[in-house]
């Protein structure tokens, strides 16, 4: 039973010949989550009685869903002691919309607080740890989606991409992470971090996986303004389609001198093997892409720190107890309720808004995200199908390694952020591991498409794996 | 870059947060180098460049003028940290020491 949760495709295959029952698969999930929740820290919930779908594209497939992501039923817990006890009265599109296709969710998954992190260090539930090597960190913020699906509890879980966050983690777990174009899947009931950036992704085993789910997942929805209404095709039925005269670029910018010297080996690896599939490797240049984090962090924490103003205890969500007026309720719920992280964030995003620094910095930052898709834009113009570069610029740390400087856990977003500042679908495939001290460790490819490409992304993506 | 403690104070009266003496100290080292980083964009080479403000292909959607659903009276009372009837209830809004500044 336990080998069928490694796949989304057997999952399925089982329930409709009926050799499992749904009612099993979900029961098998939640054992494995249960068992070992002690070690990995992976859920917030588990829930023990999953309401239990068995028809549809994913007939019968546990699904475990970040704690992001709104669920009429259970905790919205965003990782936050803000949201501790909140119970959502509705559900998120994307998670409706999986149950419908015959999704059974069996877990809300801990992530850095907010969707803030590169490590799933940064949760009021405590940190999630890599199933790879638990002295490491899973990556994040989608931290317990990925830790979920790699440790076999699940084979398909939601996360959300901000700056990378499905992506690094699949990445540090050894998974395919796929973040679709802006607007792709509706973000309805997905708590709003930085908004002109926020997508819902998928972490899976591998790429056919993602194409059954993103063909269930993305799709227009009249309740989110920004989901964009255009035709979504049966992308694992394409999914073995050749493709002509197949382009790929990689930029200089890649072969960065701070990368972990392994990062260098598997984009080598990477690059032979889309050659070896008949692929035209051209070089090309992101000269953004270092400047890229600075713009990211900044309209980031602009956004965030005015999505996050609605955490005020008022309506829900934690109120701070015998406050003597309505601002001091303010101030003590916020400031008792969030994060460290997430109050820099704001800080710093308050800070970037300001009068006297708006100019400086929010608008700077807007020209440099001008910049960086064009570069892009450049790329697929001069006729690439897809840009190749590094997930991440090494494996997974160990815990507390970065926490002592903020600007060393942002740099780790240097190859992601650029993706979510042009709005662009890319995907984290695994790669050749590195090896640290004689432990293997996992690390990702990433491969990023002109805007709604996703069904060609997954194709291309499908070259890298092993078993072709 | 340097911060001083009433900068961070400041920022933190506008964005809603009672920081500590030990979390001011923070910040003042933190942000600045955060934002020591960030000014690495310079604004002078990025003058003539337009801001890009929508990745999305859709603007602005007009939907019908109609009632859609909405949810239960009851739903939204449930989740609220204290209650009057059909009112969600604060503190004071007027007369406190905070003044009004958000």
């Amino acid at each position: 039973m336990n080998d069928l949760l490694r796949s989304v495709r057997s999952c399925v295959d089982a329930v409709e010949s009926r050799r499992v029952s749904a009612a099993e698969l979900a029961a098998a999930a939640v054992e494995q989550a249960t068992r070992l929740q002690p070690l990995l820290n992976a859920c917030i919930d588990v829930f023990e009685e999953p309401r239990v779908n068995s028809a549809g594209l994913l007939a019968g497939v546990p699904l475990a869903i970040k704690d992001n992501i709104c669920l009429d039923r259970g905790r919205t817990t965003c990782g936050s002691r803000m949201l501790e006890g909140y119970r959502s009265p509705f559900s998120a599109t994307a998670a409706t919309r999986a149950e419908r296709a015959g999704a059974t969710i069996i877990a809300k998954t801990n992530l850095d607080e907010f969707a803030m992190g590169s490590s799933g260090e940064h949760s009021a539930f405590g940190p999630t740890r890599n199933p790879c090597d638990p002295a490491r960190v899973p990556g994040g913020s989608s931290s317990g989606s990925a830790a979920a699906v790699a440790a076999g509890i699940v084979p398909l879980a939601l996360g959300s991409d901000t700056g990378g966050s499905v992506r690094q983690p699949a990445a540090f777990c050894g998974l395919v992470g796929f973040k679709p174009t802006y607007g792709r899947i509706s973000r309805h009931g997905l708590v709003a971090y930085a908004s002109s950036f926020d997508q819902v992704g998928t972490l899976t085993r591998n790429v056919e996986d993602a194409a059954a789910a993103l063909s269930v997942l993305m799709g227009a929805d009249p309740l989110d303004a920004t989901s964009v209404d255009r035709p979504v095709d049966n992308l694992a039925a394409t999914l073995r389609e050749p493709i002509a005269g197949l382009t790929i670029g990689v930029p200089a910018q890649a072969h960065s001198g701070s990368n972990h010297p392994d990062v260098g080996r598997a984009l080598e690896d990477a690059t032979l093997r889309l050659a070896s599939r008949g692929a035209r490797i051209v070089a090309i240049d992101l000269p953004m892409t270092d400047r890229g984090i600075a713009a990211y962090y900044i309209v980031a924490a602009a956004e965030a720190s005015s999505n996050l103003a609605r955490f005020d205890g008022a309506r829900y969500g934690r109120r701070a107890l015998g406050a003597k007026d309505l601002d001091e309720m303010y101030r003590r719920s916020r400031s008792e309720g969030l994060g460290a992280e997430v109050q820099r964030r704001i800080m710093l995003g308050t800070y970037v808004l300001s009068s006297g620094y708006y100019d400086a910095y929010y608008t700077t930052a807007l020209r440099a995200r001008s910049r960086v898709k064009a570069d892009f834009d450049a790329a697929f113009t001069a006729g690439c199908h897809a840009v190749l570069m590094p997930t991440t610029p090494g494996p997974a740390w160990t815990f507390g390694d970065r926490n002592n400087d903020p600007v060393a856990m942002y740099l780790e977003d240097v190859y992601t952020v650029g993706v979510n500042l042009a709005g662009l679908p890319a995907v984290s495939v695994p790669s050749t591991p590195a090896t640290v001290n004689g432990t293997t460790l996992p690390l990702g490819v990433q491969l990023i498409g002109p805007a709604f490409e996703e069904g060609l992304l997954l194709r291309i993506a499908r070259l890298l794996e092993d078993d072709q | 870059m340097t911060l001083s403690a009433e900068d961070v104070r400041a920022v933190a009266r506008l964005a809603m947060l009672n920081p500590t003496d030990d979390e001011v100290n923070a910040y003042r080292r933190d942000l600045a180098a955060v934002l020591g980083y960030m000014s690495r964009l310079d604004p002078a080479a990025l003058s003539g460049v337009e801001p890009l403000v929508h990745v999305g292909a859709t603007v602005n959607r007009l939907d019908a003028d109609t009632v859609g659903p909405m949810l239960p009276r009851d739903a939204v009372l449930g989740i609220a940290p204290e209650t009057d009837g059909p009112f969600i209830k604060v503190p004071k809004v007027l007369g406190g020491t905070g003044g009004g500044s958000a």
